[in-house]
């Protein structure tokens, strides 16, 4: 059995922990879930909420008191990665000893935003904290803003995601939630529905890299498709229809709808590995042999594993590592006109300071009436 | 010589059979005429039953009844006579003059007497349907109610003296005398009482009663009658009363309280644990002022006093009224509620006692009264079924319950933060 350590930092971080804990209960995951179902992880999965605003911590519904870490700052750091870093400095003991307190892992994943305050700064340093601490793989997932969301945000995704990649990670899936906003409803339906996407793919990698297959993909396969390529990678994931052939729920996982993060995995992929679970009357040998034929064809090794679970319908994971990103390219460029377009900000409060000499000319007078 | 003595002879002879002639002509015709068969003729409690008639033998049978009690039966022939004893000395001829036939064959019959009185027969009839048909000798009490004075003054007393004489024809037998309780008027003194005899006999008197009557109360009074009731020798019952012989009362009476009360409940069956009102009513319909007047409640084992109106107080665990005066003509009214415990039907009682002045004894007058309602059935409750289940039916559920909260307890501590 894997011990697994999952740690969401900061509200968006929060967010997904707590729909892997709700997906982990089964089903539907109501409300009153937690109250008459057990969660059902195949491995020792240890879940731990890092925030400094406490009403994102009490917004969590599935996941238990003990693993929500308060880190005391007034109501969080305000988006501020250069408070957040300080507030991670001063907290860092409490932060790796609460860690340290749930044992020794296997592999890691952190995950949060690039974007906020404070998971998109405390990230980089947990990564580098915990690579010179232990000696397990950690893998940050990463969720990218809106590029509508302002400028502080998308700096703050530019510097994160860097800090990241130089904390030593061992890989870093990303998920766009620009690339993903077409799931439609309202703001709050399409941050759930996200949170919930990526929540449902990481739960399946962790059930798969814990099962018994078919063929066999474990976790050294994993950390050797995720070394593989830039560091970066991304999920395909379909759950397909039971009347649907095996092959059309691979080619869906992998095309644009199934990703997380825009990418053409035949141009930009380096190493694959490709998770296929159902009953196995749906999995057809040969049409699976025939789609990873051809995905292999393109980005080099794939590895494949299938899980059997009887009366489920077909079901697909792909990790994919990428080579390149040109999406983070149009990601960086956006940013750098956002980091000029606040210094700019900055500038012109500074000349506003001119108001201070207009002011002084009344210095010494009283009004007369 | 032989002449005189033939000559006496012939005398003593002829006076002999004058006698026997005289005493021959002496019969009292009682009866001459036709008897259907089937039918009697009863002179006294003497029945003579035709029981057939045979025409073409011209004979009739025949069976004399004393009573109930057959003491002759026999065959005549046409012109044939039967005797036989009546009352004593008496006797008793039935000559058979001619039968008939018809639808209804008959007799003609000629019934005499002999040595008796013909005033001591006061019952001489054809009977329909013969002896068993017949009745016989009535008793007659003559009760004689008589006091020693007619006029008297409040506080004195009058003596009565009660009687009964049996004027009628047969014994009474069984009797038994009923003297009602008189008005106005309380029971001073009893100098003889025979309240009952077995037999008083034709023209025997009886004394029944010697009491005396203390006057309460100003005015003209009669006594009420002793009645008296009693059967003849065959067990037929009768009953006779006395005259009421009239009192008057002078002077300034005495008076009395009397507290009436009534007790009424708004519901005679009722569930267990179920209430039930119960409402007292005591109204002063005498004279004087009642006193010390205290009504306590007598609440069975299967009912509990829940409560009451501001007038109960509950004294080792029984409620109860008490109420220094209660002028005459007013009356109170009290409630309680009571509560059903127990299955069962049950009698609800209620003890009343007060005192009054009469102003003529120098003590308190104290008199005491009961009054119940009975038949306030219990029954079961619309829940008690579920206290006759076993205790596992409650206990099981219970532990789950009290589990199923233990354990939600928990997970609400161990995810709230």
């Amino acid at each position: 059995m894997l011990n697994i350590l999952v740690i969401g930092n900061g509200q968006c971080g929060n967010r997904i922990l707590d729909s892997i804990n709700k997906h982990a209960f089964g089903g539907k995951g109501g409300k009153l879930v937690k109250f008459y179902s057990k969660q059902k992880f195949n491995s020792n999965v240890q879940t731990i909420a890092i925030n400094t605003a406490v009403n994102d911590l009490k917004e969590m519904k599935y996941t238990r008191a003990k693993d929500r870490i308060h880190i005391p700052h007034l109501h969080g750091v305000g988006a501020n990665r250069t408070i957040g870093k300080q507030v991670f400095e001063e907290k860092k003991e409490m932060v790796m000893r609460e860690i340290e307190g749930r044992g020794n892992f296997d592999i890691a994943f952190v995950i949060t935003s690039a974007s906020g305050g404070t998971g998109s700064s405390f990230t980089p340093r947990i990564i580098k904290e915990l690579k010179e601490r232990y000696d397990y793989p950690v893998y940050a997932v990463v969720v990218l803003p809106f590029r509508e969301e302002g400028t502080l945000y998308l700096q703050n995704a530019a510097f994160s995601l860097r800090e990241i990649r130089e904390s030593g990670v061992d890989g870093i899936i990303l998920s766009d939630n620009q690339y993903l906003k077409n799931i439609g409803g309202s703001i709050q339906e399409a941050y759930d529905g996200i949170n919930d996407m990526i929540a449902e793919r990481i739960l399946f990698l962790v059930d798969a890299l814990d099962s018994e297959m078919m063929m066999v993909t474990d976790l050294g396969d994993f950390k050797t498709v995720m070394k593989g390529g830039a560091g970066l990678a991304t999920i395909g994931f379909y759950r397909a229809e039971k009347d649907m052939p095996v092959k059309t729920a691979i080619q869906n996982a992998l095309s644009p709808s199934g990703l997380l993060f825009s990418t053409d995995i035949y141009q930009e992929a380096s190493r694959a590995m490709v998770i296929i679970k159902g009953d196995q009357k749906y999995l057809s040998i040969d049409d699976i042999s025939n789609e990873i034929e051809k995905l292999s064809g393109a980005v080099g090794h794939v590895f494949k594993g299938i899980v059997v679970r009887k009366g489920e319908g077909p079901q697909v994971l792909a990790v994919l590592t990428l080579e390149s990103a040109r999406e983070l390219e149009s990601l960086y460029s956006i940013a750098v006109q956002a980091i000029q377009h606040e210094k700019e900000k900055k500038l012109r409060v500074q000349s506003g300071m001119e108001l201070d000499k207009s002011f002084s000319q009344i210095e010494g007078l009283e009004p007369e009436y | 010589m032989n002449l005189k003595g033939t000559i006496t002879s012939v005398l003593c002879a002829f006076f002999i059979l004058l006698m026997l002639n005289g005493a021959a002509s002496a019969r009292v015709e009682i009866f001459d005429g036709d008897i259907e068969e089937g039918d009697g003729y009863q002179i006294n409690n003497y029945v003579i039953d035709i029981t057939d008639v045979f025409v073409e033998a011209n004979t009739a049978s025949y069976y004399v009844y004393e009573k109930n009690t057959k003491i002759e039966t026999g065959l005549l022939d046409v012109n044939e006579t039967a005797e036989f004893d009546f009352e004593g000395e008496g006797k008793l001829y039935l000559r058979l003059k001619s039968v008939h036939g018809g639808i209804l064959p008959r007799a003609t019959v000629d019934i005499t007497l002999s040595n008796f009185d013909k005033s001591d027969v006061y019952s001489n009839k054809i009977v329909d349907g013969g002896h068993s048909k017949a009745s016989y000798g009535i008793p007659d009490l003559k009760i004689t109610k008589e006091i020693d004075r007619n006029t008297l003054n409040v506080g004195e007393s009058v003596t009565v003296t009660v009687k009964a004489t049996n004027v009628g024809n047969d014994v009474a037998k069984d009797v038994i005398f009923i003297d009602p309780k008189q008005e106005h008027f309380v029971l001073e003194a009893t100098t003889y009482e025979e309240t009952s005899v077995d037999e008083i006999d034709k023209g025997e008197s009886f004394l029944v009663y010697i009491y005396e009557l203390k006057a309460m109360e100003a005015g003209d009074f009669r006594l009420r009658p002793i009645t008296a009731t009693y059967k003849n020798s065959v067990g037929q019952s009768y009953e006779s009363g006395s005259n009421t012989p009239a009192v008057s009362v002078e002077g300034a009476g005495a008076s009395k309280a009397n507290i009436e009360t009534a007790m009424n409940v708004d519901s005679r069956v009722l569930e267990r644990n179920e209430k039930i009102s119960t409402t007292f009513i005591l109204k002063n319909t005498g004279g004087t002022t009642a006193q010390a007047v205290r009504l306590e409640v007598q609440i069975p084992e299967g009912l509990e006093y829940v409560s009451g109106d501001e007038e109960f107080e509950v004294v080792g665990g029984k409620p109860r009224v008490y109420i220094e005066t209660l002028q005459p003509g007013n009356d109170k009214e009290f409630g309680c509620t009571l509560r059903a415990k127990d299955m069962g039907s049950y009698t609800l009682t209620g003890k009343l006692s007060y005192e009054y002045q009469n102003g003529l004894d120098s003590e308190n007058i104290k008199e005491y009264e009961e009054i119940s309602v009975s038949g306030i059935s219990v029954e079961k409750g619309k829940y008690d079924h579920l206290l006759e289940l076993p205790v596992y039916v409650y206990v099981i559920p219970l532990l789950l319950l009290a589990g199923i909260g233990v354990h939600f307890y928990r997970k609400h501590r161990e995810y709230k933060f």
